[in-house]
């Protein structure tokens, strides 16, 4: 059930992915709207199989729906914005079902709300600061195509911000639990730690970029393209297993 | 006097702000390489200290580590870069806004210096931590058993440890198995005198006269099976670091919510 | 131009080129020194610290912190009485097979071993049977039931376990224990260096030396006879326990030898303890399509066949090892063996790949054949059965 609804979440992104490809709006926001709640069950089905012990390694599932329901405003905007929101969408997804790490069991230093709000945080503020990039590339876009009316530094600059408040929360609820579970400030055993520490340094400089006389307005949006592949390519890596064909297609 | 403005000057350049970030940035990248390939060698950083660790570990493995150095290096000059940039900042700040006008908007205006300072303040506690701290691993205590805490002459001494097996079916990995840990702890420095008590578990902590107590483990871990002692593990820290970094982090959060606020107040 | 007016973009170069060149792998590099050149080695959690001429630190499997002091010198200040040990060691107790079989490799097991967890029929080192019937090596009980008077008998000045629960009742004899097992499975490295941690504690760092350059010896051999191979076969290694499903990670020893030996180990991206508990669908997943499947069960726990095997857990049946392939299972002496790690590696590597290992005879593992034989007994037991 919980393999099964992820691919059939995976599945509708995909389709609505065709759906907004063929200029069918409509059909692209019933398959969305589709794809969402399937993962919202995946994810659903995956916290009960642990609760209340947090799952783990199942970011890659979680991120799909964060992104995709923090993007629809977003999405609804333009046709072009919509079409690669709905790519990436569709590619996390399927890079997820194919490439699980799904497999540990979760132990009892998991039981903790402040585990929950580290993972839960840390999703939402990837999800923000890939929305980020994915503005800032429609933004380098519309200059290639003069006259174009879209996006704005601002909107850039509005999810960044909203990214970097979560996951600075994320990495405040990690450092409470680590503390509580484990009296440590940083647990040296997760490599994770480097790249939460490096995003958040990378988006703190982000904010702090219209300071800087030799950073032009024009160099921003290439600034937060590639602050959002570094946090997904980063972030993601420790998440993601082996590549494994999902079971439904063996049998 | 004035070589000494033009390094205060100097020295809070965001320019320099940038070049640091960018490299921090780069050396963690790095550092997520090699923290993954060699795990045992950045496990003891939980427990050893830093001087220890530094003169052990890194010492015998110069290569793997460097970048844990220039990580250190790096944010030296990152703090001293915060601090003279917000401060020169924050002068400029008092000058050009009384105190009397406005006071909401200038206390909104303080929000990203009220985050570097806190931001300060947590590299402070870190630096006091990892400089500092102590840890005793792997205490082990039976019922009715005591410890010594390391370094006073208090007894700690398990009282009562009480073990919630899972009974439902939902969590089929868990059937059976501790889902819940209670050790109830009793510290005893003189005789005589009132001893202190609380219940020790998993993410829930014993404070005591600077020490914290965490839960590592415990046994029987399941009702079922063979007849196994029942024990639990734990682990004694004594760190004067963490009143800095969770003070830095309350600043930080209170600064970041000021920033958000008067950047939502700003747009609108 | 560009990286005159910007250096810092050649710095970014530099950093990112320092990470990923890095291709060096953990067993490669680290801490593969003689130990008699340097004053500190780490082995996996483990570590062995020359902290004076005379002194030396180690710290055990569970963090603990011990000082190797020789007899009847002062030990240095700032230990409890119960983290001295004066050294070289002369009475010993062990649980584990590994850590005695380690014994044995130092050439020590005969002199300083006095008290054991085994009971004689479970024993095949001999040097532990033949001190087991002249009485000078006790057996103190199962590790649930130790019988401590039994244990105070025999006077011992360390104790090696893997069980935290005694250090209590030790503390109060005042013996001093090392934790010998870690939280995180020993990869190759820390299995074969395992005997520089011991070493110290009875002054015989040089055979701890032979013994590691002979298993490395070993490694390269591998290397060498199976580098050519055409085919790399899918292994996997664990076992089905009622509900709980427990292998070994890619990160413990007999993980990174599967994949040093050229072939595909199924649970390579699992990090962990040995004897991780992963799910269920993992691990039928990892069996559809293996070839060779090590079982932790031996003969005596009901790896007689793989019909057996299937009986025990009907789960177990749907891996393809179980239906077409090879299964394998330990013999009583393979965990008792750990001086033979050499010939153990050799024994995984010549089943991993027949073909390059002709005639080779298994020493340590037994294939578990598809049925069990036919015996008066179950013949009778099948009739009554059909009855």
């Amino acid at each position: 059930m919980i393999q099964n609804s992820f691919l059939l979440a995976a599945l509708f992104y995909l389709l609505s992915f065709f759906a907004t490809l063929a200029n069918k709006k409509n059909l692209t926001a019933v398959l969305l709207v589709g794809g969402l709640l399937a993962n919202l069950c995946s994810v659903y089905f995956r916290c009960r199989q642990a609760w209340p012990m947090l799952p783990l390694y199942q970011a890659p599932f979680f991120l799909p729906l964060f992104f995709g329901v923090i993007s629809v405003k977003v999405a609804w905007k333009d046709h072009a914005t919509r079409k690669n929101i709905l790519l990436i969408l569709s590619g996390l997804s399927w890079l997820a079902a194919f490439f699980p790490n799904d497999h540990y069991l979760p132990f009892l230093h998991f039981k903790s709300i402040l585990a929950h709000l580290f993972f839960l945080f840390g999703i939402t503020g990837r999800a923000f600061f890939l929305l980020s990039g994915i503005l800032a590339w429609q933004i380098l876009k519309q200059r290639k195509e003069e006259g174009s009316e879209g996006f704005t530094l601002k909107d850039v600059r509005r999810s960044v911000i909203w990214g970097y408040f979560f996951l600075t929360l994320s990495i405040f609820s990690g450092a409470i639990w680590s503390y509580l579970g484990w009296g440590l400030p940083i647990v040296w055993d997760d490599p994770a730690i480097t790249t939460a520490m490096a995003a958040w340094l990378y988006y703190s400089l982000y904010l702090h970029l219209h300071l800087i006389s030799f950073t032009t307005v024009k160099s921003r949006p290439w600034f937060a393209l590639f602050g959002a592949v570094w946090v997904t390519v980063f972030s993601w890596l420790p998440d993601m297993g082996r590549f494994m064909v999902p079971i439904i297609f063996i049998y | 006097m004035k070589l000494i403005n033009t390094i205060w000057e100097k020295l809070g350049s965001i320019q320099l702000t940038f070049y640091l970030i960018t490299l921090m940035v780069v050396d963690l990248t790095t550092g997520f390489f090699f923290l993954k390939a060699h795990p045992h060698l950045f496990q003891p950083l939980n427990d050893t200290g830093f001087i220890k660790w530094a003169t052990t570990y890194a010492k015998s493995n110069p290569y793997e580590s460097a970048w844990l150095f220039i990580l250190i290096f790096l944010m030296t000059i990152l703090s001293v870069n915060t601090f003279a940039c917000t401060t020169q900042r924050m002068i400029l700040l008092v000058r050009h806004h009384g105190f009397a006008d406005q006071k909401i908007r200038f206390i909104l205006k303080l929000s990203p210096h009220i985050m570097h300072y806190a931001m300060l303040i947590m590299l402070l506690g870190y630096l006091v931590s990892y400089l500092t701290s102590q840890a005793w691993e792997s205490n082990v205590l039976l019922p009715g058993k005591t410890v010594r805490l390391p370094g006073s002459s208090c007894q700690v001494r398990l009282t009562d440890l009480a073990i919630d097996y899972y009974q439902g079916k939902r969590l089929v990995h868990m059937q059976d198995r501790g889902i819940d840990v209670r050790a109830a702890l009793c510290i005893q420095c003189e005789k005589g005198k009132e001893p202190v008590t609380g219940i020790l578990g998993y993410n829930r902590p014993i404070g005591f006269r600077g020490y914290s107590l965490h839960l590592k483990d415990f046994a029987p871990k399941s009702k079922s099976g063979m007849a196994i002692r029942k024990y639990i593990q734990f682990t004694i820290r004594k760190d004067p670091g963490t009143g800095f970094y969770f003070t830095g982090m309350i600043l930080f959060t209170i600064g970041l919510l000021l920033y958000l606020t008067n950047w939502l107040t700003a747009r609108n | 131009m560009l990286l005159k007016r910007h250096p810092f973009i050649l710095l970014i170069l530099l950093g990112l080129s320092a990470a990923f060149g890095c291709n060096r792998n953990d067993s490669d590099t680290f801490g593969e020194k003689d130990i008699s050149d340097i004053s500190f080695m780490s082995i996996g959690s483990f570590s062995v610290e020359r902290i004076a001429d005379n002194w030396t630190e180690v710290r055990d499997g569970a963090g603990r912190t011990l000082v190797l002091v020789p007899r009847g010198e002062k030990a240095p200040e700032g230990y409890e009485p119960q983290q001295v040990v004066q050294v070289p060691v002369k009475r010993v107790v062990a649980y584990g097979y590994f850590d005695i079989a380690i014994l044995k490799t130092l050439g020590v097991l005969e002199d300083v071993l006095v008290g054991v967890t085994a009971d004689i029929d479970e024993w095949t080192i001999p040097e532990v049977v033949s001190g087991m019937k002249s009485g000078k090596i006790a057996f103190l009980g199962g590790y649930s039931a130790i019988d401590f008077e039994r244990l105070k008998q025999q006077s011992p000045e360390l104790v090696l376990t893997w069980d935290p629960s005694i250090i209590p009742m030790m503390d109060e004899m005042g013996v001093a224990c090392a934790i010998t097992t870690t939280p995180v499975a020993m990869c190759l490295h820390a299995r074969m260096r395992f005997v520089s941690f011991l070493a110290p504690f009875f002054n015989k760092e040089k055979k701890a030396k032979e013994y590691f350059d002979r298993v490395s010896t070993a490694l390269s051999s591998i290397r060498e006879k199976t580098k050519n191979v055409a085919h790399e076969p899918k292994v996997m290694w664990g076992d089905i326990y009622e509900k709980r499903v427990l292998v070994e990670p890619g990160n413990a020893w007999v993980g990174e030898l599967v994949g040093l030996a050229q072939s595909d180990y199924q649970f390579d991206d699992v990090y962990g303890k040995s004897c991780i508990e992963i799910s269920l669908e993992r691990f039928l997943y990892s069996g559809k399509d293996a070839d060779i499947f090590f079982t932790y069960r031996t003969e005596k726990t009901g790896a007689t066949s793989k019909a057996a095997l299937a009986k025990t857990n009907p789960l177990l049946a749907r891996i393809k090892p179980l239906k077409n392939g090879k299964v394998f299972s330990p013999l009583p002496n393979y965990v008792q063996s750990g001086d033979k790690l050499d010939e153990i590696l050799t024994d995984i590597s010549a089943i991993i790949h027949p073909e390059c290992y002709p005639g080779h005879a298994l020493r340590y593992f037994r294939e578990v054949p598809d049925k069990d034989p036919v015996t008066p007994f179950t013949a009778m037991k099948r009739i009554s059965n059909i009855k």
